[in-house]
């Protein structure tokens, strides 16, 4: 009898529609040593976490994308056991949804355009 | 053209009728020959257009009409012979040259042989009616330019935010990338200010971001219980290091407690200190800011004190105006919108912001009286946003 160990997680998901933000920030973690994939909208985004739940280390979500957007996807993490403790930080514009999301029991929000300091920190701690 | 002329073929009898069309003061009442000259004249029409009975019957009625219009009154005749009644609305003259606008209604008048005898020329005053009409277009474009104004602010201002976003990640990665080769000095400056510039272009986009919010009603406020004193501190740490990189040194006091509570939106009370603070700072480098925090029953009042030029006496209800700023303190950067915002949300919080001589060295104090709790505001559970 052998037990399979899932190895580290080290993918960073970056769930966000704009693309030039997405590419952007997945140039930032990738120069700052991390794996990153990006996604365009939340449908996509917990169809890859459903395949790849094992592997991501942390999402970093937008909140207002087509499709399905970050509320419905946290949403979705927090009913799914494979999901739910995986950390996120929730990226938004609106600096007033920061106020408004504690049952979305993210790790960090933070506002528009984003400080890369704050957030290569919180990635730090988790990937 | 008038001229002079036999007393009107058709003047009217002295019947009930007729004394009816004379005692009426707010028509025009009057007849026309078949060629267009006056043949009888009301009191109404005396009142109207200013002359006496005597002094227009016989005159032609293109006497009424503006240099420009004097080919109206023929297509008007034909009309009303044609059709039977003409109505036209346009300007016409009274005796003193002054215009007023009118509404007037020819109608064809035959015996009762079917033979045409002249008109009858019924006109209304309107000039006050149009006048108010005229005002409510005006009212109504205006509404649109600014409904447009503020479309164009808030698209432009969101449109704006996400390149800007975009553009920060990536200087932040050049600054990764040039750590990691011990980076030439003068290259790494050179990235600070232009990261520094980024973080400028923002706040200013998100100022436009809020007037517009202010303009069409959708500056939302999220109240809870916060403790001012906390406010205060919350604003030192944010703000310290920009007024020692202006040379001010940042002192904060208060006498209030941290118990002491109040229901606010703390991000937006804190967004007006700091826009106090950033005036401050502007107007008066290198010299020091105090922020006071005073509490008076249910009344909290801060107090942002500069030592700069100070704001004079005329200018004090109009820095908080939009795309204002004071006349003391020489050019200055910015969109003059620190203080309105401020303002907005001082007066939607039950609160009052005003101005007044500063420092006995000269400079402005800034105060903000809020109400603790606030009969506009009730604070509300979080909700997600939608």
């Amino acid at each position: 009898m052998s037990t399979t160990v899932d190895p580290q997680p080290r993918i960073i998901l970056i769930v966000e529609d704009d693309v030039d933000t997405a590419s952007a920030l997945a140039d930032l973690v990738r120069i700052a040593g991390h794996q990153a994939i990006t996604m365009a909208n939340g449908q996509e985004g917990l169809r890859y976490l459903e395949a790849h739940f094992a592997s991501v280390c942390i999402v970093i979500l937008d909140l207002m994308m087509p499709v399905m957007d970050g509320w419905e996807l946290r949403k979705r993490m927090l009913a799914d056991a494979r999901l739910r403790s995986i950390p996120v930080i929730v990226t938004t514009g609106n600096k007033l949804a920061l106020e408004k999301a504690e049952q979305a029991q993210v790790r960090l929000f933070v506002t528009k355009p984003i400080e890369p300091d704050r957030l290569l920190e919180e990635i730090g701690k988790c990937c | 053209m008038p001229r002079s002329r036999a007393p009107a073929r058709h003047r009217p009898p002295k019947n009930p009728f007729s004394l009816l069309i004379e005692s009426v003061k707010d028509y025009a009442i009057f007849m026309l020959d078949p060629a267009g000259y006056v043949a009888s004249w009301n009191p109404g029409a005396q009142r109207l257009k200013g002359y006496e009975a005597s002094e227009i019957i016989g005159a032609h009625f293109s006497t009424f009409y503006r240099e420009e219009d004097r080919w109206k009154p023929g297509v008007e005749l034909a009309g009303a012979l044609n059709d039977g009644r003409y109505e036209d609305e346009g300007w016409r003259v009274r005796k003193d040259g002054s215009l007023f606008w009118a509404n007037v209604v020819i109608t064809a008048i035959r015996d009762a042989t079917g033979e045409h005898v002249g008109f009858a020329k019924v006109t209304r005053d309107l000039t006050e009616r149009r006048r108010q009409e005229q005002e409510r277009i005006q009212l109504a474009e205006a509404q649109a330019a600014l409904r447009v104004r503020d479309d164009f602010l808030s698209i432009a201002s969101h449109e704006l935010k996400t390149p800007i976003g975009a553009l920060r990640l990536h200087l932040a990665s050049l600054e990764l990338l040039m750590r990691r080769r011990s980076p030439d000095p003068e290259e790494a400056k050179r990235l600070g200010l232009a990261i520094g510039q980024v973080k400028r272009v923002n706040v200013l986009v998100e100022r436009l971001l809020d007037v517009s919010r202010i303009s069409t009603g959708q500056l939302t406020l999220y109240p809870a219980e916060v403790s001012p004193v906390a406010i205060l501190h919350a604003v030192r740490d944010e703000f310290e290091d920009i007024a020692r990189n202006a040379g001010c040194e940042l002192r904060v006091q208060t006498t209030a407690g941290e118990g002491e509570l109040a229901v606010w939106d703390a991000t937006r009370i804190q967004q007006v200190l700091g826009n106090l603070i950033i005036n401050a700072v502007r107007y008066g480098p290198g010299k020091p800011v105090d922020v006071r925090l005073d509490l008076a029953g249910s009344i909290a009042t801060f107090f942002v004190e500069d030592r700069g030029p100070g704001v004079p006496s005329a200018d004090r209800l109009c820095i908080f105006e939009r795309f204002q700023r004071g006349s003391n303190g020489g050019h200055q950067a910015g969109l003059g919108l620190g203080l309105y915002i401020a303002k907005q949300v001082v007066e939607s919080h039950d609160g009052e912001i005003a101005v007044r001589d500063g420092h006995p060295d000269g400079g402005a104090t800034f105060c903000v009286h809020l109400p603790l709790h606030p009969a506009a505001l009730v604070p509300e559970p979080p909700r997600p946003e939608r």
